[in-house]
């Protein structure tokens, strides 16, 4: 028997296929087609409220759909009853807080503006323009850091 | 979908049409699952899926490859359900594992390898070694030899790196070449 020392791949490949290729189909078990017609006989037999929603009757379907959207509606009509006078105070609450944000939010956005514009009279702007790269670099070198041990990680878990 | 009502004729030629094809349905599930009693389920639940699309299916020309489409999705669904620690194992090397080496391995393919392929015994021999195949070099070679779907498509479906499932692929096919030649795998 003559050998060839090593399998290139495709040669493999092209031999594998052609036996393959050969190969008749798997011979199903003869108790198949009874179990399948046994199945969907149980299946036929169940009574249609244990068969899937779009096996039920029309009417039954459209009897559920309102039925659930009478429940929704009684539901939010109950929550909406419950929650009457809670809801004018938590409103006053409500506005008072954002008021209050609102405030210190704006008295931070002086500060802020008047820090930039101090900053823009002492700083030359090659050194802001410095600086803002730098910061742009080492975000880039984290993120980079992070997605490469992340990778390590997931590789070796 | 169809009522499930079982009259007479209708069950007559659903199960003339299962004659027809449940040959390419069941080996479609068996191959890929190597498991006999898991792929008569999973032929089981095509034939059901079948049967409430019969008034399309029954004179389809393409009815057995709607067919073995469905058998390929539930037994690949089925694997990657119940055997998620398969896909872990192929897409990582272990570096412990001397059989994970990349190496290639040691086995030359005897030029007479398809001699006496014709005998039954050497077909029934073949559909053994294919079922005792390792589920990560089956189920590829699988897909691609009797399902005729291409590299790119199998590592696509089973979310393995394309040289990965070609490395497990060609051990698949050494270990068949091995069976074909008569050594012990």
């Amino acid at each position: 028997m003559h050998t060839e020392s090593g399998a290139p791949r495709e040669r493999l490949e092209r031999l594998m296929a052609q036996v393959l290729a050969g190969q008749p189909p798997r011979r199903a078990p003869a108790t198949l087609g009874d179990r399948v017609m046994a199945e969907l006989a149980r299946r036929a037999a169940l009574p249609w409220w244990r068969r899937g929603f779009s096996d039920w009757p029309l009417g039954a379907r459209v009897a559920l759909v309102l039925a659930l959207g009478l429940l929704l509606a009684l539901v939010l009509a109950l929550a909406g009853r419950a929650t009457e006078g809670v809801g004018a105070t938590l409103s006053a609450d409500v506005a008072g807080t954002v008021d209050g944000w609102s405030a210190a939010l704006h008295a931070l956005g002086s500060v802020a503006g008047e820090i930039a514009g101090l900053l823009r009279r002492a700083v030359p702007t090659a050194w802001l323009y410095g600086c803002a790269a730098m910061v742009a670099a080492l975000y880039v070198s984290f993120v980079g850091l992070g997605a490469a041990t992340y990778k390590v990680l997931q590789a070796r878990p | 979908m169809q009522s499930q009502e079982l009259e007479p004729a209708a069950a007559a030629a659903f199960a003339a049409f299962m004659r027809s094809h449940q040959n390419a349905v069941y080996s479609t599930a068996a191959r890929l699952l190597g498991n006999d009693a898991q792929a008569e389920d999973i032929a089981q639940e095509v034939f059901i899926r079948a049967y409430e699309n019969f008034a399309e299916l029954r004179d389809h020309p393409t009815a057995v490859g709607w067919l073995r489409t469905v058998a390929r999705n539930l037994a690949l669904n089925h694997i990657a359900r119940y055997r998620k620690r398969w896909r872990f194992f192929s897409e990582y090397r272990n570096e412990d594992d001397p059989d994970d080496d990349e190496a290639e391995p040691e086995f030359a393919v005897p030029d007479n390898v398809l001699a006496d392929v014709e005998g039954g015994d050497r077909r029934a021999r073949l559909e053994e070694a294919l079922r005792t195949l390792p589920e990560q070099q089956r189920v590829p070679l699988v897909l691609f030899h009797f399902e005729d779907l291409s590299y790119a498509e199998i590592a696509d479906r089973l979310g393995i790196a394309l040289a990965k499932l070609k490395t497990d692929m060609h051990r698949g096919r050494l270990a068949l070449a091995r069976v074909l030649a008569g050594v012990e795998i």
